[in-house]
């Protein structure tokens, strides 16, 4: 178990420092130099040339290299261009909100996925099985900008049920997470319905059914736990987009999280920021999969020994 | 082929592919308008409103000009025409379109309603097929030769190449998507042609891997055992008794890739980070009506549906073909 984990751990340490190398690349593909983005152009040549040396942007690509690995391990992801404060304190100011949004959108998407899930797998084949099944692909494949406007539409403008977009309190986070939740939910259906339907046609069940146990019993009790697997699939796939900012979502919500800020900084070309928040999403990113993955080794044994086994 | 037409899902992805695909291909032959011309007076009309207008140029070399009208009356080789502000206009009929009243005065109905631009929303959709199609399969198709190419290595070859091919996926996958083409996009200029390379750029990996699996998988096969043991070339078992029969879950892939393709480049340009106006993109005809969603919304709506249809008629199509492939491999 424990080398299991370690193995996994490690096998993240190449991928972060892929990471960091694209991150860096991105400051030298991204068109219009950092000094003139930073300070505008009416600035004399020289004193650009004095910026560029202060910011060591002279130096060569190597040891600018080395300087910004050893300033993203100490923490440092530099300050913003546009309002000079530190990228850290800016994500650390965002993140908590991409974070809630994020956990409100998955729960959602668990409670609407796992039960529609379970109420197909009732009756497979029936109609209802049918319509949610067709629900769910429809779900996967609806943009998440045009189903967040049809949410905004219908229960922000025309039955004011809630408000449309904006940032505050509980009633704020239902419709952007409902919107962002939608399609792990719909994922999560399909999912649940394959494994529960997998699960009911085996001898165990059968045994549970024999002994004359009720059937909501056997469903509950017996098959239902195994559902737990595709739930943390799903987790493991989306969770960690959900967290590296829902750039969609948060955009037509008007949420003041990750994705916005990426996409703030893109459009005003704030390069400290850009990097930053690039480079945070893609460690939370790769995060969640390694602790998804860890998960699924304390869940099922099998996994565990299979994966350790090929390393 | 009786199995496939029992399964509803070919049925209505094959349609909606179908039906995406004419629409794209016939686009300027089966739009009622062109994409870009504007009615102003006809700003925000319902699906369905029906309007009379005259075009007219003001001289034989110049564009033709649309515009609302009221009233119409003929006074020799003039039209007087009343527009919908009242101002009295004096066209000569030469100079209508067509060169005849009847072919310059004509009744336009708005079937999907019109945008901000008083443009015929139905036309913009069905030329913003050809736009969705082209970067759908530009972007899949280069997703599968990349992919397709350091796929084989890896799993022809094993090894350090292997795992260095291994790693670089992993470090692609490293990324959420989205992030990484917003990224790529806004380094360069926005335009449809960064759209597509980035999309394929981007989305490789997992082509990568899928065919990685397969060469792996297939190798250890007896007939490609006897192929290699007859002094055949790497490339030529590869090309000659690998790649052929990997075809099937290829294809999935590809289909499903272009899917996705569709749903990046709406999702890129719904950002303002794709097509650029006036270009009648369906992700920014969402995006530049998104402001008059509660006075317009068929405005924003019809393209989203458009989206939603196009990229349910692909995952639908792969999904169902990989059943039909190999119904051992149940869909998730």
């Amino acid at each position: 178990m424990i080398r299991y984990f370690i193995n996994r751990l490690l096998q993240a340490i190449p991928v972060l420092f892929g990471v960091i190398i694209i991150t860096f690349i991105l400051m030298y593909v991204i068109p219009g130099d950092p000094v003139v983005s930073m300070v505008g152009e009416r600035y004399s040549e020289e004193t650009i040339q004095r910026l560029r040396e202060e910011m060591h942007l002279n130096d060569p690509v190597p040891i600018q290299f080395i300087r910004y690995v050893g300033n993203v391990l100490k923490g440092d992801f530099g300050k913003s261009f546009i309002t000079g404060e530190p990228v850290t304190v800016i994500i650390m100011e965002k993140f908590p909100n991409t974070m809630m949004l994020a956990v409100v959108a998955m729960i959602f998407a668990v409670l609407i996925g796992v039960s529609l899930g379970m109420i197909s797998s009732i009756s497979p084949g029936s109609i209802l099985d049918r319509g949610i099944m067709i629900l769910a692909l429809a779900g996967i494949s609806a943009p998440v900008f045009w189903v967040g406007l049809i949410l905004v539409l219908v229960v922000g403008v025309m039955l004011q049920w809630l408000p449309p977009t904006g940032f505050g309190g509980i009633e704020y986070i239902i419709l952007p997470a409902l919107t962002l939740g939608l399609r792990s939910a719909a994922y999560l259906a399909r999912l649940t319905r394959s494994t529960m339907l997998e699960v009911l046609s085996q001898d165990y069940i059968r045994t549970a059914r024999s002994k004359g146990l009720p059937e909501w019993k056997v469903f509950l009790k017996h098959a239902f736990p195994n559902t737990l697997i595709p739930v943390i699939t799903v987790i493991g796939t989306d969770f960690g987009s959900y967290l590296s900012g829902a750039v969609l979502t948060e955009s037509i919500f008007g949420w003041p999280g990750m994705g916005r800020l990426a996409l703030e900084a893109i459009l005003k070309r704030d390069f400290p920021v850009i990097q930053g928040t690039v480079l945070f999403m893609a460690v939370m990113f790769v995060m969640v999969n390694v602790i998804v993955d860890l998960l699924y080794g304390v869940i099922d044994p099998r996994i565990r020994m299979e994966r350790t086994g090929k390393q | 082929m009786i199995k496939a037409m029992k399964d509803p899902g070919i049925i209505i992805g094959l349609s909606f592919v179908l039906l995406i695909t004419i629409m794209g291909i016939f686009a300027p032959w089966i739009a009622p308008q062109a994409p870009n011309s504007q009615t102003l007076e006809f700003r925000h009309k319902p699906p369905g409103f029906s309007g009379k207008v005259v075009n007219y140029r003001l001289a034989p070399n110049l564009p033709y000009i649309t515009i609302a009208i009221k009233k119409i009356s003929i006074e020799n080789d003039n039209i007087i025409v009343t527009d919908k502000l009242d101002r009295q206009l004096q066209i000569a009929i030469k100079n209508l379109e067509g060169g005849r009243f009847e072919t310059g005065i004509k009744s336009i109905t708005f079937w999907l309603g019109t945008d901000q631009f008083g443009r015929d929303i139905l036309s913009r959709i069905i030329h913003g097929a050809r736009i969705s199609l082209t970067i759908g399969f530009s972007a899949s198709l280069i997703a599968l030769v990349i992919g397709v190419i350091l796929g084989a290595l890896a799993g022809i070859n094993g090894g350090r190449i292997d795992t260095i091919i291994m790693r670089l996926t992993d470090i692609m996958f490293g990324f959420p998507t989205l992030l990484f083409l917003i990224g790529i996009t806004a380094a360069m200029e926005p335009s449809l042609n960064v759209v597509f390379m980035a999309v394929g750029l981007v989305t490789w990996p997992g082509m990568a891997r899928l065919v990685r699996g397969q060469v792996m998988q297939l190798k250890h096969m007896e007939y490609v055992q006897s192929a290699k043991a007859l002094g055949f070339s790497k490339t030529t078992i590869l090309l000659k008794h690998i790649l052929p029969n990997s075809l099937a879950p290829i294809i999935v892939t590809f289909t499903l890739g272009i899917a996705g393709a569709i749903m990046a480049e709406a999702s890129l340009s719904f950002l303002g980070l794709g097509a650029q106006p006036p270009t009648p993109s369906w992700g920014a005809m969402i995006n530049s009506s998104k402001d008059y969603l509660r006075i317009a919304p068929w405005a924003s709506l019809a393209p989203g549906t458009a989206i939603a249809m196009a990229v349910l008629g692909f995952n639908l199509l792969g999904d169902s073909v990989r059943d039909l492939l190999d119904p051992t491999m149940k869909k998730g």
